[in-house]
């Protein structure tokens, strides 16, 4: 999983703790509403819906609810990519009753759900990327689909696309028990924002309120740390980096011990600070050996295993070329 | 230098025709000033289907001729392999070779094709340890139109290796102007020659290393062309910086009602 799921990355940070209270706030409207299912929809692109979205689904699952995610977001899903699985099969699919692999085949909805990493948390992908969005939502099969998942999930979430540019979310929110919409500071118009409010009024859709993203917040008010708990950090977490992390983790129990024996060094230090401050090093320097050590082995382990070749022949057409350059003179 | 991208293997693919041919190329790439070369000739399932071991025995014996010659050059095993959701599997089973038989993976798309599973079989290669390589990104149709889906892949886990002779305007302006904006966006790891022919793009690397200074700098122009290549090598990862997003206008999804 990705770091984007700051809830279960830094479950500390200033911002898990915002996602809480919006949580607490959705919950407290739940009793007096009945509300389920909640879409989340922006005016225009790049405002933070799928960053939001799979936010909030993670703190409704981390509260006990049984979530499901579902990216309606046809055009340009992204949900998939922050939880790390795969896209197909998923909603385009179940709408247009042709899978994967191009063929008609009537698929059951609640056999796109997939579990992911969170627990508690279930994720229905996009699916492949269909022509006509739009055309697939207005199918009786949505509400089929809502009707299926409402039964067997606590609440559901729809990532939805930009309301001001195609019609999709537009169409979702008359279905949806309340939608929530989100803007992000200097960047959202209020015009665009007016205008998305009447479209989904007009159509009979619940709005329960408005998100503000992408606060600038001076680092005087808060810890330094809210300011790089962001998902704009500086340096790229890519995938690899955190592959050999979670391979150091899995591998060595060893290290955790030692990792543990540090800490209690830390809180030794506290108590008597001089005194034992060149033991923690010792350790520091004992845990960098360990990791190189390990990420050694793994990599040992790629080199024997993966890329070991079956058989040592070379084929008739490679014969003919190595004739040919044994032959080579200059 | 280090080149991450040739198709110098003699008639296994549309590169060098002949050993002779092939000579001819790894001199001028000695001239120029390459001392290793990955030799990622195409694998494309139905065409190109040179697997792992004949390769290894024609590098072998080239490497001997090399040796005979007193050239002072490495050539090492490497594929382009070409996008596909089998792509994935073909690595696991050792048909296709991943660069240096390291963890970097090299593979292409098509040039005027839009493909729509490029994040899935990206996804695929990382989930397998590998680190996929993406060649030529400022060559395909769809990155000229949209460069930032070049960013999307970085955040996905890819890397980018552009092509040299981009900058003189082999492959033509549209991507010459895509590196451009690829280079200024931080958004390329590696530089690769791309050569299939005597007489082309070694024999012009001065030319086109005077560009690359001037548009990037000595410093970028040696972490393109020599560090990072050598992290293959090494079978390292190195850090990349975070990529800038591109600005210009973006093609926008058009309103439906």
């Amino acid at each position: 999983m990705r770091k984007e799921i700051i809830i279960q990355s830094d479950p500390k940070s200033p911002i898990s703790e915002v996602f809480r209270a919006l949580r607490t706030n959705i919950q407290f409207m739940n009793k007096a509403a009945d509300c389920q299912t909640i879409l989340i929809t922006s005016t225009v692109q790049a405002e933070g819906k799928s960053w939001i979205s799979a936010n909030l689904a993670t703190t409704f699952a981390q509260s006990g609810s049984k979530t499901l995610i579902i990216d309606a977001d046809m055009r340009k899903p992204r949900q998939h990519k922050i939880f790390q699985m795969n896209n197909v099969p998923g909603l385009s699919n179940f709408l247009s009753e042709i899978n994967d692999l191009g063929r008609r085949q009537r698929i059951n909805g609640m056999d796109c759900v997939k579990p992911t990493e969170v627990e508690n948390l279930y994720l229905l992908p996009s699916g492949n990327i269909p022509p006509n969005p739009s055309e697939l939502l207005m199918s009786d099969k949505i509400i089929e689909l809502i009707n299926e998942v409402t039964k067997n999930f606590d609440v559901v979430i729809f990532d939805g696309a930009p309301c001001l540019l195609v019609t999709d979310s537009t169409i979702i929110s008359r279905l949806v028990d309340s939608t929530i919409l989100v803007t992000s500071q200097k960047y959202t118009k209020i015009d665009d924002l007016k205008d998305a409010k009447k479209r989904i009024k007009r159509v009979g859709g619940n709005i329960a309120g408005v998100i503000l993203n992408r606060v600038e917040i001076s680092s005087k008010k808060y810890e330094e740390k809210y300011y790089y708990a962001s998902t704009n950090t500086p340096v790229l977490q890519t995938e690899r980096r955190r592959q050999a992390k979670r391979n150091y983790e899995d591998s060595d129990f060893e290290n955790n011990d030692e990792l543990k024996i540090k800490n209690s060094f830390e809180k030794y230090n506290k108590k008597e600070s001089k005194s034992i401050k060149r033991n923690d090093t010792e350790v520091d320097e004992y845990i960098n050996d360990k990791i190189k050590d390990t990420q050694r082995q793994i990599q040992d382990e790629i080199r024997s295993t993966k890329f070991k070749s079956k058989v040592e022949v070379p084929s008739d057409k490679a014969r003919e070329i190595l004739d040919s350059i044994k032959k080579y003179k200059d | 230098m280090i080149d991450t991208h040739s198709h110098i293997l003699p008639s296994v693919d549309d590169g060098a025709k002949d050993i002779i041919e092939t000579f001819k190329i790894i001199k001028e790439a000695c001239d120029a000033g390459f001392s290793d070369i990955f030799a990622t000739s195409h694998y494309i399932e139905g065409e190109y289907e040179f697997d792992k071991t004949d390769r290894a025995f024609i590098i072998d014996a080239i490497m001997q001729k090399i040796k005979e010659e007193r050239l002072d050059i490495n050539i090492h095993i490497g594929a382009e392999g070409y996008i596909s959701n089998e792509l994935p599997n073909l690595i696991k089973e050792g048909i296709v070779p991943t660069l240096g038989e390291s963890r970097y993976v090299l593979f292409e798309l098509p040039l005027r094709a839009k493909v729509m599973y490029t994040d899935e079989v990206i996804l695929k290669l990382t989930k397998m340890n590998l680190i996929p390589v993406i060649a030529h990104p400022e060559r395909y149709e769809l990155i000229q139109d949209d460069p930032s889906i070049a960013i999307d892949w970085i955040e996905s886990g890819a890397l980018l290796q552009c092509n040299y002779a981009s900058i003189i305007g082999r492959y033509g302006m549209k991507a010459k102007e895509t590196l451009y904006k690829l280079l200024d966006a931080d958004a390329v790891h590696f530089l690769g020659t791309d050569n299939h022919r005597a007489g082309s793009i070694y024999t012009r690397m001065d030319e086109i290393k005077k560009e690359f200074r001037r548009r990037i700098g000595r410093d970028k122009l040696y972490e393109l062309s020599e560090l990072n290549p050598r992290c293959i090598l090494n079978n390292e990862e190195f850090d990349i910086e975070m990529p800038k997003r591109i600005k210009g206008r973006r093609k926008q999804i058009k309103a439906v009602d």
